[in-house]
């Protein structure tokens, strides 16, 4: 379950598509607890996890706009692909992240690999350099590409999921709809995650510190994004905002499209073939 | 003013307990008696002097809002063996970490973690300075290499020799009431000295700075004021000799301070750096105020006149009243001024004043109706000589008159000419003593790194993306290029320093370079740090702020290089726009031109002092006697200022009205007495003689009793307070000799139109010299004018007058 988690957890920094992901699993760690404290739902969790994985693999469009503390924004497209498969030793998960606009840093791209008991590693490539750059993990500490998005909040919630026990978890409410509420400490914060327990999607992280103030959340929209071609009952929200509040910025991700038909290529992830543009296997409806 | 000493008279304890009351609702004030928290505290920061409205003000608030420019300590060690090695790099590691599980602390940055720009082939960034030092020396030396030479980090988070290490602390949100109490300064150095035993520790930043100045002021004020109280209870019981005498000044004007506190807690105004001083104001003014009451009692009590005791005290009201009201009036013209921490101390200045006298008039008569002085058999003896003392001082004022005028009127004179040299200067941290840790951290941090103090260039372009064109950014390298050359900047850190760390990193060209191009710039911001970009540069990438390490640490020297600065960036040609700001910038601003607004507000409480004698007295003459005589001590002040080279600061500056408040008391007493004598004798000669006999003694006194109290500043551990405290009584010393030298010699020129046959107030009175000519049961006066150089002395009048006036015109005819 732990690097399951990693991987949806990941994809949530990365783009709207972790999120089908993440459900997957968190419902499997929600199932486990649930096992254990015998939750009553009208849904099987299993469900959850069946229906994410028609998520493992796909491509997303997004539009990128982040607001600084200034009040200035920055806005960007970038085009998501990822595919996740088991390597023998647990799963590996790889996420290429391509910009689109604007036209500056249109062709800069990442791409991150996870394995399971495995650092993350990443590759830059700038078009205007011309090189690839392997990017070590201390640099995914702070905020990524001109947004307030951190690796590492993710690495944080993938072990506070890990962590957390039976006791954790509870049924709740959320907006009106049935939710598990995952309550976690790290440190001196505090973070709560609502996983809605119909659509197998976090609705919310709040971070809140020791004295109890919010300094960080993700909202995510209830709408659900349409697929290219849609898979029965998989529900990918149309966009999520993250807010830092100690540093006044927010980061909203907005999923214009969403590709599940076709897989990328296993090449694409190469990261000696980061500079060109991923290509994906042909599609079977087309 | 009559009838209240009347009343608190004939209605002691009725007028005790409404003293008692309004104590009770003072304290309230002070302490809320539910939760039993502080409802008075002090704001040490220095900002706020500046009216809300002021431009560098607004300037600067808007620069925090753009840009995460937030203040931050500066923990620094010094490892014996220098920071490069495994065994430093592991303790400052460890020291970060133990930083970081401070509540309040938001994030930490030292060299042993910040992420190294290139490594091996092809990583960007791979990892710290303590993981090359666990791989091997080699590594470590690579690294050291590469620390040292990157800009980011020399003269920042190392010194350039490698012996000291800086680590940069920032804060979570946190109000300026809760970091004060937090302590945070002295929890990080012993959180410091923990994880590193017997490394030299150092503290900085201004949250430390605005700290410590609390700390201080707080242990001051806990300290120096019973000090105080308890010097000038001693002065008292030297006085009058008895217990009475001694506790009640002390008490009278102990209760004026805790009323003055109570407004100030009710109406919700912090103590700052320029109303801290309102303490010491009153209890040197309302000292003065119910010594001559006291004093007039004793005398009451010494000729037996118990039966006629209100009345007594009565007739001292008014020209106690006047003082007060002219010291008030002093400190109320001060309302013109546009800072609010200056209007503020007008207004509490005002208020203390007026609850001195208050207390004057009210407590101090209750309980001398309660309590009636009494007058010790030995008392008489000493006296004597003190008023023979006085008795050749006057006579020695009178011989000589034309050389004191003479010296009084070139000193004058050379007073403002000296004074035409003052500087305005304010230096912060030489204002701890030398040694002090926020001194010596400042010393260190300034001598080992690139400056413990930031100032910030906002630079902006035209258009949002003017600064992912190289040619701006050549523009950012070259003032920076030009600031560094500055003696008083030692660095400098900019969005070019980064691109470039970047570039390197990444093996492409310098962004500042001819190959750069936007699209170059735009992607290595992409790839960078946003948690180092974000403070420097807004998202829309039209404005940045250029980060300038100052050592400069006094106003004038921040001033300049403030002024250096504008001027090159004003100097046009330029694309950017350019702005200077930064909290020490606005601090010493600050400081300055509250300093310079109360040496003005001097002159407007001249004038205003002025006009309110004339009009009390209805004499012009009188009125600019009296403002010229204490023109003298504060302008000989001021003239010091400007020969010993001692700055005008918010402190040496205060002190201009505290001489003024003081002197004008006296000064006061003396002219009216004079006046008062001069109607009745004809000859201003003899007048002047027989008042300096008469006030000589009470002025005498109070002036030891404040000049021994303003010693006690003196033991501060804050220089500005020291200096307050040893030219505060200089200065009083001074103007008590302006007092009993040059007021006497300039008054025996005045004749005062002689007094229509009424029944003149006294001013004061001392123990066995007293107001005879306003006998309290209605007897008139006992020394009556009949004629040049003839008096007539009524019966009761005291031997100890007539010597002094008839020897006084023995001087004359001869």
């Amino acid at each position: 379950m732990p690097r399951r988690v990693l991987s949806g957890l990941l994809w949530l920094v990365c783009g709207i598509a972790l999120l089908g992901h993440a459900t997957r699993v968190l419902a499997g760690g929600a199932a486990d607890v649930a096992e254990a404290r015998d939750f009553t739902s009208d849904r099987p969790f299993e469900a959850c996890l069946e229906e994410g994985d028609a998520l493992a693999a796909g491509s997303a469009s997004l539009d990128i706009a982040s607001r600084g503390r200034d009040g200035g924004t920055s806005k960007s497209r970038a085009r998501l692909t990822w595919s996740s498969a088991d390597a023998g030793s647990g799963p590996e998960v790889r996420v290429r992240l391509e910009m689109l606009a604007p036209a500056e840093i249109a062709g800069s791209a990442l791409l991150l690999v996870e394995r399971s008991g495995e650092p993350a590693e990443v590759w830059a490539w700038l078009p205007e350099i011309q090189k690839v750059r392997r990017v070590g993990g201390r640099h995914l500490n702070q905020p990524l590409f001109g947004t307030n998005l951190r690796y590492v909040d993710l690495e944080r919630m993938r072990r506070l999921v890990d962590a957390a026990g039976p006791d954790a978890w509870s049924e709740a409410d959320f907006e009106g709809r049935p939710v598990w509420k995952l309550l976690t400490r790290d440190g001196r914060d505090t973070v709560v995650t609502w996983l809605d327990r119909e659509r197998c999607v976090p609705l919310r992280t709040e971070v809140s510190d020791e004295r109890g103030r919010l300094s960080r959340w993700v909202e995510v929209s209830q709408q659900p994004v349409q697929a290219t071609r849609a898979e029965p009952g998989a529900f990918v929200p149309s966009f999520l905002v993250v807010h830092d509040v100690p540093g006044e910025t927010e980061t909203r991700i907005d999923v214009t499209s969403l590709d599940l038909s076709s897989p990328p290529v296993r090449a694409s992830f190469d990261p000696a073939r980061l500079g060109r543009p991923a290509s994906r296997e042909s599609s079977p409806g087309s | 003013m009559t009838r209240l000493v009347l009343f608190s008279t004939r209605y002691p304890r009725s007028v005790l307990a409404g003293v008692v009351a309004l104590t009770g609702l003072a304290i309230c004030g002070l302490v809320d008696p539910w939760t039993g928290a502080p409802r008075l505290r002090i704001d040490p920061s220095f900002e706020k002097l500046l009216p809300e409205d002021d431009a560098g003000r607004l300037e600067y608030e808007a620069l925090q809002a753009r840009f995460d420019t937030g203040e931050s300590f500066i923990v620094a060690v010094e490892p014996p063996g220098g920071v490069f090695s495994l065994e430093a790099l592991g303790v400052i590691a460890q020291l970060e970490a133990r930083l970081r599980e401070i509540p309040e602390v938001a994030s930490v940055r030292s060299i042993a973690s910040v992420p190294l720009a290139g490594g091996p082939e092809d990583e960007l960034l791979a990892s710290s300075l303590l993981d090359e030092a666990r791989r091997g020396e080699g590594p470590l030396d690579r690294a050291r290499r590469a620390i040292t030479g990157d800009p980011l980090y020399r003269g920042v988070l190392v010194s350039p020799d490698g012996g000291l290490a800086a680590l940069h602390v920032s804060l979570e949100p946190i109000g300026e009431i809760e970091l004060l109490e937090a302590d945070l300064g002295r929890r990080m150095e012993a959180v410091a000295r923990d994880a590193a035993p017997g490394w030299p520790v150092w503290i900085a930043g201004a949250p430390f700075l605005k700290a410590e100045m609390n700390r201080i002021l707080n242990s001051e004020l806990a300290s120096q004021v019973p000090l105080v109280l308890a010097i000038m209870m001693l002065v008292s019981f030297a006085v009058f000799r008895t217990a009475t005498g001694a506790w009640l000044p002390v008490a009278t004007i102990a209760l004026a301070l805790v009323w003055t506190l109570g407004a100030m807690g009710w109406a919700g105004r912090p103590i700052n750096i320029v109303t801290s001083i309102v303490p010491p104001l009153i209890l040197v003014v309302g000292f003065a105020y119910t010594i001559h009451v006291v004093a007039e009692a004793q005398t009451l009590a010494r000729r037996g006149r118990a039966g006629a005791h209100a009345t007594g005290l009565a007739a001292i009201a008014f020209p106690i009243a006047l003082t007060a009201v002219t010291t008030a009036a002093g400190f109320l013209s001060l309302g013109i001024s546009a800072h609010a921490a200056i209007r503020e101390f007008g207004a509490f200045g005002a208020a203390g004043v007026m609850a001195s006298l208050l207390a004057a008039l009210t407590f101090t008569p209750a309980v001398l109706a309660i309590s009636p002085m009494r007058l010790p058999p030995a008392i008489e003896a000493r006296e004597g000589r003190i008023d023979r003392g006085f008795e050749w001082l006057g006579a020695f004022s009178l011989r000589h008159r034309v050389p004191i005028l003479a010296v009084a009127a070139a000193l004058f004179l050379g007073s403002l000419a000296a004074a035409t040299r003052i500087q305005v200067d304010t230096r912060i941290v030489e204002n701890f003593k030398g040694e002090s840790l926020v001194r010596q951290s400042y010393e260190r941090l300034n001598d080992r790194l690139d400056g413990a103090d930031v100032l910030f260039v906002g630079l902006e372009g035209p258009t949002p993306g003017s600064l992912l064109s190289p040619e701006n950014l050549r523009e950012v390298a070259a003032l920076q290029r030009w600031l560094e050359a500055r003696p008083e900047v030692g660095g400098t850190t900019s969005i070019v320093d980064y691109l470039e760390a970047s570039g390197r990193a990444m093996g492409g060209p310098s962004p500042l370079s001819a190959a750069s191009n936007r699209a170059l710039v735009a992607q290595l911001l992409w790839l960078a740090d946003g948690e180092a970009v974000d403070p420097i540069l807004d998202r829309s990438r039209q404005a940045t702020v250029v980060l300038v390490r100052s050592r400069a640490t006094s106003s004038r020297e921040v001033g300049d290089l403030v002024a250096g600065i504008e001027a090159h960036l004003g100097r046009g040609g330029t694309r950017l726009e350019g702005t200077v700001t930064g909290g020490s910038a606005l601090l010493t601003r600050a400081i300055d031109d509250v300093s310079r607004d109360q040496a003005r507000s001097l002159v407007v409480a001249f004038a205003l002092i002025g006009v309110i004698l004339a009009f009390a007295f209805r004499s012009l003459r009188f009125a600019a006697l009296t403002v010229l005589l204490n023109a003298l001590p504060v302008a000989v002040y001021f003239g010091a200022l400007g020969v010993t080279g001692i700055p005008l600061n918010n402190a040496t500056a205060l002190l201009g009205c505290v001489v003024l408040g003081i002197a004008i008391d006296d000064t006061l007493h003396f002219v009216s007495r004079h006046r008062e004598c001069a109607r009745r004798m004809t000859d201003p000669r003899a007048a002047a003689a027989a008042a300096l006999a008469q006030v000589g003694r009470p002025v005498t006194w109070t002036t030891a009793a404040l000049c021994l109290g303003l010693l006690v500043l003196t033991t501060s551990d804050l220089v500005s307070q020291a200096q307050f405290g040893a030219l505060g009584s200089a200065t009083l010393f001074f103007a008590w000799g302006v007092d009993v030298l040059v007021t006497p010699a300039l008054c025996s020129y005045l004749a005062w139109r002689p007094a229509s046959g009424s029944v003149v107030s006294s001013v004061s009175s001392v123990p066995s010299v007293s107001s005879s000519s306003s006998g309290p049961d209605g007897t008139r006066a006992s020394v009556v004018p009949v004629g040049w150089g003839a008096l007539a002395f009524g019966p009761d009048h005291p031997r100890r007058d007539r010597n002094v006036i008839e020897q006084s015109l023995r001087g004359r005819s001869q």
